[in-house]
């Protein structure tokens, strides 16, 4: 279980980026992390894996994230964290040594799946099959959590398509996903839970069942919790072009 | 054959080395470059050559006609002083080469984040390795060479000096 209790982030300058955020993910569950840009996702994600100071508590299994238990965790960004000029069988071979769980089987089945090769350097990919590794990586590592940040960005529907069917295929019913996206409506049906995070808080937390129980959208509990005023495009409109 | 970084593999840089440096690294390169920065300290030492050959010359009388004359109670300058600055850029070369480390840090954030990979590795001391025993081991052998370069230039004056105009104490003066 991934607890987050009481974290506050303020960054140098004194932006607030995460203001008192609580929140528990239990195993196997598949989370959908949603906000604007600059919401505090990323700053979230990058506190759970302790690249960031803050103030507060965040235990993975009852036990703080540290070396001992890093492993359980993997990550996979849209800021891209493979070695561009290794190969995917270099990559393969690094996680081996790095990760002893990694699972070789796992990372061949996607490789082929996706037809990546595997003995060019991964600054030779294209953006889509970047992003494409970056998440193969991340789920190959072997990790008891997997976090993904926006890590389908620039990539086309049909290739996201493919990938959340794979990923509802392969995964152990105790592996956890926590993604943060923008493409609310995709994820819909691949995710349990929705998050949602505003101006550094939790301001919405519903499991999908909840959601079809009540005869909503995701869309439309985003919308809400959010207050999303409908009329603000037209608003903005008659205002830009001076009419009434 | 291709190698790890998708080139052509280069067979005579031990594979188990790149485990010390940052993972897709083109260690060959480096080897090169490194191998090369040796070489022209090297050729920036040889002018102690030349100041050892006019002090060398300065020994003798040299008639028109006929062989040298060693003249009598000179006294050749000492190593020390003949060896100048010849081994300086031996040193400036280490300074530089440790200013690879920080190559080797900025490396896992050039053309992606890779920092944040190498920040979650179960053995947290994977990155200082990365960055630091190549530079270190590179310094260790530019150390070495240059000691050897100063025993066979000490040798050199030691064997074509004249004995007679060997000032004593010269290896102690080295060091003073």
């Amino acid at each position: 279980m991934l607890e987050i209790k009481n974290v506050k982030k303020i960054y140098p300058g004194g932006t607030v980026a995460l203001k008192d955020v609580s929140l528990t993910i239990p195993r196997g569950e598949i989370v959908g992390l949603f906000g604007e840009n600059g919401a505090g996702k990323t700053t979230l994600m990058k506190s759970i894996l302790g690249f960031l100071h803050y103030k507060g508590e965040i235990t993975l299994d009852g036990e703080p994230v540290t070396t001992k238990n890093i492993a359980k965790i993997s990550f996979a960004t849209c800021e891209h964290s493979f070695f561009p000029n290794l190969t995917a069988k270099g990559h393969a071979e690094f996680y081996r040594e790095q990760f002893g769980s990694f699972s070789e089987k796992r990372f061949e089945g996607l490789m082929d799946f996706f037809e990546l090769p595997k003995n060019k350097a991964l600054r030779s990919f294209s953006a889509g099959q970047k992003n494409q590794f970056e998440v193969i990586l991340a789920l190959s590592q072997g990790a008891d959590y997997i976090l993904m940040d926006e890590p389908f960005a620039g990539n086309d529907v049909f290739n996201r398509e493919d990938f959340y069917k794979v990923l509802l295929g392969i995964l152990e019913p105790t592996e956890t996903v926590i993604l943060s996206t923008h493409l609310i409506e995709e994820v819909s049906g691949f995710i349990g839970r929705a998050v949602l995070i505003r101006k550094g808080e939790i301001v919405g937390d519903v499991s999908m069942e909840q959601l079809e129980e009540e005869g909503r959208s995701l869309m439309d509990y985003i919308k809400e919790t959010y207050h999303y005023q409908a009329d603000r495009v037209s608003k903005a409109v008659s205002l830009i072009s001076g009419e009434e | 054959m291709k190698n790890e970084q998708g080139g052509r593999q280069k067979r005579w840089f031990p594979e188990f080395m790149k485990r010390f440096a940052p993972p897709g690294m083109d260690t060959d390169r480096q080897v090169n470059g490194y191998l090369t920065g040796l070489f022209l300290m090297l050729l920036f030492s040889v002018d102690y050559f030349v100041r050892y050959q006019n002090a060398w010359r300065g020994l003798f009388y040299w008639p028109e006609e006929g062989e040298k004359i060693l003249i009598p109670g000179v006294v050749m300058p000492d190593f020390s002083e003949l060896l100048g600055e010849s081994l300086r850029g031996f040193f400036l070369y280490c300074l530089i080469l440790l200013a690879a480390v920080v190559w080797n840090y900025l490396y896992y954030y050039q053309g992606s984040r890779s920092i944040y990979l190498m920040k979650r590795l179960p053995n947290p001391m994977e990155r200082h390795k990365r960055a630091w025993v190549l530079p270190l081991l590179a310094v260790g052998v530019t150390l070495l060479a240059a000691f050897v370069v100063l025993v066979l230039y000490y040798e050199f004056y030691m064997i074509v000096t004249p004995k007679q105009c060997i000032a004593p104490g010269q290896w102690h003066k080295i060091w003073r």
